[in-house]
């Protein structure tokens, strides 16, 4: 018997053939881990490790929600103060496997912080092996208190100083920080910054001269 | 220039630009060759009258999709470390029903139009002269609307696939995609014999 086929139909059925192999291919490997000394080296010298509490803070206040910032102390020091927006993953549970694979985002850029530096840096070099998108916060919480929640006081009384010092104590007030309730007149302007989603700097004021 | 073409920082900005010529360059010639740099031809496919547009961006599709399944299924690319854009879903939408607008109106896509300006036509430059216009009003605007283009409301899911999204292997997607092409390609086709005036 001859079989007579058109090349329209010798298209149709190649692309129908592939198309049922395809269906039953199993698919990329999900197993995104591995090591590139190299890359991790680069992004280190350039920076790219670290989010500033400054950026954070901003990031926070603006509602961003690209990110996934996550506490890596353990729950009682979580308990006692953590940053807004945060979640408790204990190192212990964050450096799972299924956590890894399951809680932690693949899109989002995940911001890890701990008390210090240095086990948010060693979580951060497992999960750069695991294809996430890992960034550390700056110095850690402890850094976080001393530059968000407890700014330092303008230096001089000049207009800038004061500018930057009014900016840090609204943005502190807005996380609750202890300066800037003293140094604001209004107590109820954390809630107003909430809602209106963006701290202004407030216009010179006399009182702060004496700060 | 990504992946699989460079590997992250190897090459300097200098031959990235080299490979962007040459492909572009490519990718022009083909549309131009496949008569794409004719705003008629292009606007044609709204009217039902002409659909090659339609079948050869199916074509290119199918055929890159199958490419990039199956290469990765023999192991000679890695998916995971292509570049994938991130979604931002009604973002991304509001601007498709805009880029629709401006296609069918001008009978250009970005892409065509600067194949038609390569061959010097004058509807091309027009069309050029309104994307410029646009890019200008756009990035006037674009920190007054930031909240639905990139923020709050732009409905950003991050870098997903559907293959992802749905949580089944690539070639899933990939089968039913071809048999959607296959039978937009009957469907572009009876049309064709129905309304059709094809462009030469």
């Amino acid at each position: 018997m001859k079989l007579k086929l058109e090349n329209r139909q010798i298209a149709v059925y190649t692309t129908l053939i592939l198309a049922v192999i395809m269906l039953f291919l199993p698919g990329s490997s999900k197993n995104k881990y591995r090591f590139e000394p190299e890359v991790l080296a680069k992004t280190i010298n350039e920076k790219g490790d670290q989010i500033s509490p400054q950026d954070l803070s901003q990031w926070i206040i603006e509602g961003k929600s690209d990110y996934q910032l996550i506490d890596i102390r353990n729950p009682e020091e979580y308990a006692k103060g953590n940053i807004k927006t945060s979640e408790n993953i204990p190192l212990e549970n964050l450096l799972k496997r299924s956590t890894i694979d399951t809680d932690l985002s693949d899109s989002k850029m995940i911001v890890l912080y701990s008390n210090g530096n240095s086990h948010a840096h060693q979580a951060w070099l497992v999960l750069k092996a695991a294809g996430k998108d890992a960034y550390v916060l700056e110095g850690g919480f402890n850094h976080w208190v001393a530059a968000i929640l407890n700014p330092e006081p303008a230096k001089d009384s000049s207009d800038d100083e004061i500018l930057k010092y009014n900016l840090a104590a609204s943005i502190s007030s807005y996380f609750g920080g202890g300066n800037a309730v003293q140094s604001t007149d209004n107590p109820a302007k954390s809630t107003d910054s909430k809602s209106s989603g963006a701290v202004k700097p407030k216009k010179k004021k006399k009182k702060l001269e004496g700060c | 220039m990504f992946a699989p073409l460079a590997v992250f920082g190897n090459w300097s900005n200098g031959i990235n630009f080299v490979f962007a010529f040459v492909i572009g360059i490519g990718f022009g010639f083909a549309l131009e060759s496949g008569g794409f740099g004719n705003s008629r031809k292009l606007a044609w496919q709204f009217y039902f009258k002409d659909l090659t547009v339609f079948k050869v961006m199916f074509t290119a599709i199918i055929t890159a999709m199958a490419g990039i399944i199956f290469l990765d299924a023999f192991g000679w690319l890695d998916v995971n470390s292509m570049l994938i854009n991130p979604t931002y879903l009604w973002s991304g939408i509001a601007g498709g029903v805009i880029m629709g607008f401006g296609f069918a109106i001008g009978g250009y896509c970005p892409g065509t139009s600067f194949a038609g300006l390569a061959t010097l036509k004058v509807d091309a430059v027009f069309y050029l002269a309104g994307i410029f216009l646009g890019m200008f009003v756009f990035g006037e605007i674009a920190p007054s609307i930031d909240a639905f283009y990139s923020g709050k409301y732009s409905g950003f899911m991050g870098t997903v696939t559907i293959y992802e999204y749905l949580g089944v292997s690539a070639g899933v997607v990939g089968f039913v995609v071809v048999l959607i092409a296959l039978g937009g390609f009957f469907g572009a086709e009876w049309v064709e014999k129905k309304y059709g005036e094809i462009v030469e």
